[in-house]
């Protein structure tokens, strides 16, 4: 091993304290309140009364530059990078041209007040709150991007997506898409200036007689416009800087502010020529790309692979330390956790954490199938382990090749920080994207967007978030001849119905035919979101940074983008096998209950006593029955499988709004990155048949049920390797939760690489671990029903948490809090 | 096909040898340890265990049981033949019947399940008891499978076994974690209910054998937890040449068992204190025996 890697690995030594600067700007973060900030949305109100008749492309090209020219920018005390989203830290500007609607409403007080909040409360001012109302939501009302949603939705899918519920697709409707990886090494190697004289020399190629390419002269106008917007914004932080350097007492701080000054008088307009520049230069497309798309999960790709060259340049001639090198990192990650995005509540509770899903990969392998891990690998780790932030969110690939020094390391941050970084398998991922069209070059680059989604670098425009198809919706709606108990719709009706089903068979093919025809729905709904967005909400920016578009003249959702695929984060896939499979055991194969017996449990919510068994036993039956996944028994296993799969080979066939014009791709493709949305969407799902009560969580991602995982972690991955996760190329999201006791010493670490090495040999995905803490130990010991599955080192042993003696228990607990 | 009474097997057993295991539990044993944390695992026969916070209280035991025994009692009350009807008409799980007979492709089917995670830790298959010389034919029988499998084999054994049954098991074994509870005769007739000097044999026989053997003890503050016991078996060590201890910390994880047996937990031990800990390590040191806490 080089010896700069060395001296790399030692800044994640708990004996390294973050440097008094980092420490100091980590103070004022958690010091500070989110907030909501009205400036965004006023200039861009502004910016569009001054363009109205224009196209929209052009229209908002130059709401961007008036927002750069106009909104406030500021630098931090002590930091390294300029650039901000809003007029203060922790602020979310709003984008009234996307909903306006929940906007009025919340700022109203329905349902809450935003600063008021039970969870991501938002403080507003009156002024702003004022502003807001007068001189914002006027203008935009039934001019938004969901009133447009809303008026090209067809009425049976509006009433499959939001009566129903089928599909939950509202956050798309109100909200920007984002979920990409901008092309930060095209403007790091060539700069700004480089892609404004693509564009010219592109509008300068066009024979304006022909159709088409009079079609393209907006989009290339725009996005001169929007390039020449960032280099204007670089160039007043390069004055203000230097102003402040002129303020500036301190001598190093004075140094530092004119060296920042210079950078942003050089960067993003040329290509960077040092560490310090590139990393600057990301911001300047990042935070433009935020402000325009109002999306999340805009994230910044192999920042190991990229940004190398310039650490080993600027090392090798002198320029940068490693010190230096890890606090313009950690001010990078300081800067992605300040952003803050405003969701209406209803998403928020989907989205809770104000997550902005900024992820940043590290590791897995080069184009040549060598080990990519690097000081820059390191370094970042270092930066998540000592800062213990949640964004960006840290994504870690792992190969054959990956070394256990490696992985050690990075076992050791998610034991330090709870539950970052996530671990994701290249044998799984690079086959998974293969197979729908990447080339092997790209698929061998990817990274993470979001929080698992997989993605090439710059040739995407988003997309890989979408709506949330309920699997566990449709299997209650199958035993009820497709009528919904809710709202006592009917939307898919079958002849047959628990009670009336003559075999499984029966079950399995109205299940199906629900899963068919929400799946349709999903997808009208995705495409007209779509629709909507390229035509209320182009992104002329953002399409400047991604690859093809402007050798296109094509905006992103005219099908400008190199690839491009439109995701959906299936819920409760095991929720559906678990009620699915428990029904064929108990009532067809070990005929324990009749269909009616179950039919009226499962109508009153188990909760009738007065039958026999009572709806408590019939509740306990369910539960108990060995027909679950995650216990690596294969009848619940490969029911979640084949649900997966038939799911997959059916969304496939269907396209997207870009297909055939241009990108690879412009297909629907599956993922299970469910977010919280579990909690949401399980609302609308009565009593199931593995005997969960109606209106309680579905199952996330792949994961296995909260009470139904008996056999341990290993027994879990053999059934998560049993998934066709490589049909899943949207992503597949798998969570092992895993007490500190287990882990606390070197055989534990071990052990525990060791167990992520065997599932990702056997082809499993992705894999997320929750370091659980003392504190959720406490919550198990008062509601222990809740925490059956938690798994604790007791002493020379591992047993279940609960099925220990209180004094156990407490001493535990105890050891817990000592070991955090 | 030949059938041996299993308890449990846990998987990703990771302190019963190295890496990531899969631990077979065989019923029996001849000891009563009074701190034994397997109860469950002691007598030879079925075992019905009872957790009433998992009873809904619906009495299909009661309906079920052909002698009319009472919610609560099965397993233990008089006239009960553990049939296990009882248990298999519960339908929430609050009674459980440990000690099933099972086939060795039975327990097979479920090792092979780990064998990725064998390979990926350097882990295997851990035969544990009860006292799994008590089924000395099944043992072998199973060890044989487990080595065609290719899996590494260790065996947990208190060594209370005629030394001909316990020679053809060790035979087949790569690692024994062997028990020695006390050197002290007498503390140990009194607390484990047998002589120790059948176990002090057989570490002697095994060890001249050259199998590789890690001994063990349950550290217990107020009964073995002391000087000169940790000395006379350091001594003893030294002179059979075994060189690994593992010390084992009390640990009362076993006392909810008890309830579900319906039984009391009597025994008062203690954990000894880290001081003691760190000066027995210490002491098999000077002995040139390395000396690991916990397993």
């Amino acid at each position: 091993m080089k010896s700069m890697v060395r001296d790399c690995i030692e800044y994640l030594d708990d004996s390294v304290k973050l440097t008094p600067r980092i420490e100091k700007m980590r103070d004022v973060f958690f010091n500070t309140e989110l907030s909501i900030c009205h400036e965004r949305a006023v200039i861009w109100t502004q910016s569009h009364k001054e363009t109205e008749g224009e196209p929209m492309v052009l229209r908002r090209a130059k709401a961007l530059d008036k927002l750069l020219t106009e909104m406030t920018i500021y630098i931090k005390e002590g930091d390294l990078l300029a650039g901000n989203l809003a007029s203060v830290p922790r602020a979310a500007p709003i984008f009234p041209e996307f909903a306006v609607n929940w906007v009025e409403r919340e700022l109203g007080g329905d349902p809450y007040p935003f600063g008021a909040r039970p969870g991501d409360s938002y403080q507003v001012t009156d002024e702003s709150k004022q502003i807001l109302l007068d001189d914002v939501i006027p203008y935009w009302r039934h001019n938004t991007h969901e009133d447009r949603v809303m008026s090209l939705l067809p009425e049976e899918t509006r009433k499959a997506c939001r009566e129903v519920k089928g599909t939950e697709e509202d956050w798309v409707m109100t909200s920007g898409d984002g979920h990409t990886i901008p092309d930060y090494i095209k403007v790091i190697d060539k700069g700004m200036n480089a892609i404004i004289k693509e564009a010219e020399d592109k509008l300068n190629s066009l024979d304006m007689t022909n159709p088409d390419d009079l079609s393209q002269v907006p989009f290339l106008q725009a996005v001169i416009i929007a390039q020449n917007a960032v280099l204007k914004f670089a160039a007043r932080y390069a004055d203000k800087l230097t102003e402040m350097a002129k303020a500036e007492k301190d001598a190093q701080r004075k140094a530092e502010l004119t060296e920042m000054a210079d950078i942003c008088r050089h960067v993003p307009g040329e290509p960077a020529r040092t560490f310090h520049e590139a990393i600057q230069t990301m911001f300047f497309v990042n935070i433009p790309v935020q402000l325009e798309s109002n999306g999340h999960s805009i994230s910044f790709g192999r920042v190991d692979q990229y940004l190398y060259p310039f650490f080993q340049k600027d090392m090798d001639e002198g320029r940068l330390t490693i010190e230096k090198a890890y606090e313009i990192m950690a001010c990078m990650w300081l800067k992605v956790t300040e952003f803050a995005k405003l969701r209406d509540w209803d998403n928020t509770v989907a989205f809770v954490g104000n997550p902005l899903f900024q992820n940043l990969t590290i590791g897995g392998q080069t184009l040549n199938g060598m080990d990519a891990v690097n000081e820059i690998s390191y370094l970042s780790l270092a930066c998540t382990k000592k800062l213990k932030m949640t964004q960006p969110t840290l994504t870690v690939r792992w190969y054959r090749g990956t070394s256990d020094i490696f992985m050690k390391e990075a076992v050791k941050v998610v034991r330090t920080v709870g539950s970052l970084p996530a671990f994701f398998n290249d044998e799984v991922i690079i086959p998974a994207m293969l197979n729908i069209g990447y080339s092997y070059e790209d698929a061998v680059n990817y990274a993470m967007v979001g929080c698992v989604e997989p993605a090439p670098h710059g040739q995407i425009g988003g997309r890989y978030g979408a709506g949330f198809p309920n699997h566990a919706k449709w299997v209650e709606l199958a035993l009820n001849g497709g009528k919904d108990p809710r709202t006592g719709l009917t939307m898919c009706p079958h002849d047959k119905q628990l009670g009336t089903f003559e075999s499984f068979g029966d079950v399995m093919e109205a299940f199906h035919k629900q899963l068919k025809y929400f799946l349709r729905h999903h997808v009208i709904a995705g495409n007209v979101v779509d629709t909507s967005w390229g035509q209320i909400t182009p992104n002329p920016f953002l399409s400047s940074v991604i690859q093809n578009c402007i050798q296109r003249g094509k905006e992103i959702k005219d099908g400008g983008a190199k690839y491009d695929f439109t995701g959906g984060q299936s819920v409760g896939i095991v929720s559906a096998a678990n009620a699915l499979c428990t029904i064929k055991k108990v009532v067809f194969d070990d005929k324990v209950l009749t269909q009616d017996q179950l039919k009226h449990a499962l109508d009153t919510d188990f909760e009738d006593m007065d039958t026999n068994p009572s709806g408590e036993e019939i509740r306990q039956i369910l539960l108990k029955s060995d027909s679950k996944f995650g216990n690596d028994n294969d009848e619940p296993d490969l029911m979640a499988a084949g649900i997966m799969k038939y799911w997959s080979d059916h969304k496939m066939q269907y396209k997207n709004t870009r297909y055939g014009k241009g990108p690879i791709g412009g297909k629907f493709i599956p993922s299970t990155a469910t977010v919280a949305s579990h909690v949401l969407t399980g609302q609308i799902v009565g009593a199931t048949a593995d005997g969960r009560k109606a209106g309680t969580p579905i199952t996330e991602g792949t994961s296995a049920f909260h009470d139904t995982e008996k056999k341990g972690p290993t027994a879990l991955m053999n059934s998560y390797a049993k998934l066709p996760n490589v049909l899943m190329p949207g992503g597949q999201l798998f969570n092992v939760k895993i007490t500190p006791s287990a882990v606390d010493t070197d055989k534990g670490l071990d052990n525990w690489i060791s167990l992520v090495k065997g599932a990702f040999e056997k082809k499993a995905m992705q894999l997320q671990f929750n370091i659980v803490s003392g504190e959720t130990l406490k919550k198990a010991k008062k509601d222990p029903k809740q925490y059956t599955d938690l798994i604790v080192r007791v002493a020379g042993y591992s047993g279940y948490f609960v099925d220990l003696c209180p004094d156990v228990q407490n001493d535990i607990i105890a050891r817990t809090e000592h070991t955090l | 096909m030949e059938k041996g009474k299993i308890f449990d097997i846990q998987r990703y057993s990771t302190h019963d040898g190295p890496g990531i295991r899969t631990v077979v539990f065989l019923k029996g044993c001849p000891l009563r340890c009074a701190w034994c944390s397997n109860p469950e695992s002691q007598k030879p026969g079925m075992t019905i265990m009872f957790q009433p916070s998992r009873c809904i209280g619906c009495k299909k035991c009661e309906q079920a049981c052909p002698n009319g025994i009472k919610l609560g009692e099965q397993g233990v009350a008089e006239g009960c033949t553990l049939c296990g009807d009882c248990a298999r008409a519960c339908p929430s799980g609050a009674l459980e019947i440990k000690g099933e007979e099972k086939t060795i492709a039975e327990i097979m089917d479920e090792v092979d399940r780990d064998a990725s995670f064998y390979n990926s830790s350097g882990g295997g298959v851990t035969i544990s008891g009860g006292e799994p010389l008590m089924q000395a034919d099944f043992a072998v029988a199973l060890a044989d499978e487990v080595k065609r499998s290719g899996y590494h084999l260790a065996i947990e054994t208190t060594g209370f076994a005629p030394w001909e049954n316990a020679r053809q098991v060790f035979e087949k074994i790569d690692l024994i974690l062997y028990d020695v509870k006390h050197m002290d005769d007498a503390m140990h007739k009194e607390y484990t209910g047998v002589s120790n000097s059948l176990i002090l044999e057989n570490l002697e026989k095994a060890a001249k054998e050259g199998f590789h053997i890690i001994v063990r003890v349950p550290l217990i503050k107020g009964f073995n937890a002391t000087d000169e016991n940790m000395g006379a078996l350091a001594d003893k060590m030294k002179e059979l040449g075994l060189r690994e201890i593992d010390l084992l910390p009390y640990h009362t994880f076993g006392e909810s068992k008890y309830k579900q047996m319906r039984r009391e937990y009597t025994f008062k031990g203690e954990k000894p204190p880290q001081e003691d800990l760190d000066r027995f390590v210490a002491m098999f040191k000077e002995k040139g025996i390395t000396a690991s806490i916990g397993g």
